[in-house]
């Protein structure tokens, strides 16, 4: 299943990652330090109801509106990364100016 | 075991209310005639036309609840936890598990309980504010089941489970089906009762412009009455099988004995005296009993002319000369009407009063009413041997339900 793993997003020193990593974890309860971003949201116990209230935290907090329910793909789960791609996607098409919203 | 020999025993009692966060402390605030009927605090009023409710005030429900559960729970889950963890302390300490039970046969029959509070919050952020950022668990925190499946989450019990809705008797309806389904042998125990919290804005508003509510206070049976007053509050009973409840020496409160339910088929809000009394009769009959076999009433009561009128012809009509010897109250004068929560407050102080033979009183009761002249215990409470008693509901939409309890022997 690792080759189901995307590449890593090239975004590391992104702060807005951090952000987004600290709301996760505030949210659901899980230690920081486990939120690699090749990590699976089944294998770090976060249920759909825990992933759905931090995205909801994290659209609140930049002033986002995710256009899909945080589901994985049929063949794959969900890992950190993949949401934090999902996440800024939207933040990157969005026009800047309406990013402080909290 | 035929379905006639299944006995069903009263084994735990929980609730909150204007008067008490526990039975106990309801129970004495209750004989004491106190009013939970109040100024409205725990929500603005300057729009509202009814100034006075029987709130549940000084209710932390983060001293109760852990922060990771609270976002889940309206008010009316939060209420009905209370009662039920009451209940369920009393009635299996030790857990649900050392029980011995069939884990399949131990479930909730709980009065469906909307999440008013959270509806109003939503449509206040949705329409008043604006925004369509809704809580993501708006939809399980309104869901009219809600309340059961915490109470079944909370303890574990996976047998036949369900929420009832007929309005201000959905608890009594929930009482009455969780003591018919032991008795078929579907459950051993059930957790019932139900849970309200509405006391809205929104809610309030809706019931001012129905023209019920009265303006200062509860006044059931009284010739003064104007009207009801709004409340809110949970309680639940914990039923069980009486042979293992005996077996287990469990403290038995009292036992349920009949259930009765009709339709009036007439009128969506207006009582119909037929339909209660054929209600009542249909207890008693499941019960048993005869007319003159019972003591106490605790009476649906909500202090509007109709209801209280109705109600007491119906009870004239199926009790005849023996009405006149019935102690009849309503503590809806002292906890207001507190909808889905209503029919299982009143139970629970139905048992009571078998359990410890004292009626609780009708407060407020100030002049007499030549169509209301039964002894509606005005005032204050009294002592006297109280073998069997029912307690009734009626409610919007002509649906009736009637519970008959009996001393533990």
């Amino acid at each position: 299943m690792d080759s189901a793993i995307p590449p890593l997003p090239a975004t590391n020193a992104d702060p807005r990652v951090d952000v987004i990593l600290d709301i996760v974890a505030r949210e659901t309860k899980v230690d920081r330090n486990r939120l690699r971003l090749d990590a699976r949201t089944d294998d770090l116990g976060i249920g759909s109801l825990d992933l759905t209230l931090a995205v909801f935290e994290i659209e609140s907090h930049f002033g986002i509106e995710l256009p899909l329910a945080p589901e994985p793909p049929a063949d794959a789960s969900m890992t950190v990364g993949m949401l934090i791609d999902q996440i800024l996607a939207v933040l990157d098409s969005k026009p800047t100016e309406r990013r402080a919203h909290s | 075991m035929t379905i006639s020999e299944r006995r069903v025993a009263v084994t735990g009692l929980g609730a909150i209310a204007a008067l008490g966060h526990d039975a106990a402390s309801l129970w004495r605030a209750l004989l004491a005639g106190e009013c939970g009927v109040r100024p409205i605090a725990n929500i603005p009023i300057d729009r509202l036309t009814a100034r006075t409710a029987a709130e549940v005030l000084g209710f932390d429900p983060h001293a109760l609840f852990d922060a990771r559960r609270l976002p889940m729970l309206d008010r009316t889950s939060q209420l009905a936890l209370v009662a039920a963890r009451e209940a369920m302390r009393q009635a299996a300490p030790a857990g649900i598990g050392a029980l011995g039970l069939d884990a399949n046969k131990a479930g909730v029959v709980f009065g469906a309980g909307l999440g008013v509070n959270t509806i109003d919050t939503s449509y206040h952020t949705l329409y008043g504010e604006g925004s369509n950022r809704l809580h993501p668990f708006t939809v399980p925190r309104i869901m009219p089941n809600a309340p059961a499946s915490h109470i079944s989450i909370d303890f574990g019990l996976r047998g036949p489970s369900f929420a009832t809705a007929s309005a201000c008797a959905s608890s009594t309806h929930a009482i009455g089906l969780a003591f018919h389904m032991i008795r078929a042998g579907l459950l051993q125990l059930a957790v019932t009762g139900g849970s309200d919290a509405s006391l809205t804005v929104g809610h309030v508003r809706a019931w001012d412009a129905l023209r019920v509510l009265s303006p200062d206070a509860c006044r059931p049976f009284s010739k003064d009455r104007a009207g009801l007053v709004l409340g809110e509050g949970a309680a639940v009973l914990v039923l069980e099988e009486w042979e293992h409840a005996k077996k287990r020496g469990a403290m038995i409160h009292a036992e349920i004995v009949g259930f009765g339910m009709s339709a009036d088929a007439a009128d969506i809000t207006a009582p119909d005296e037929a339909g209660a009394a054929q209600a009542i009769s249909a207890a008693l009959t499941d019960a048993g009993l005869q007319p003159a076999d019972v003591q106490y009433v605790n009476a649906h009561g909500t202090g509007t002319r109709l209801n209280d009128r109705s109600e007491t012809a119906a009870l004239k009509r199926v009790f005849g000369d023996h009405a006149q010897r019935l102690a009849v109250s309503s503590i809806k004068s002292m906890l207001g009407h507190c909808l889905n929560a209503g029919g299982a407050l009143e139970a629970l102080a139905t048992v009571l009063a078998v359990r410890d033979d004292v009626a609780p009183p009708t407060i407020g009761y100030r002049v007499f009413d030549p169509e209301c002249d039964l002894d509606y215990v005005p005032n204050t409470s009294r002592h006297a041997s109280i073998d069997a008693a029912i307690s009734n509901s009626f409610a919007f939409g002509g649906f009736n339900a009637v519970l008959a309890f009996r001393k533990a022997r």
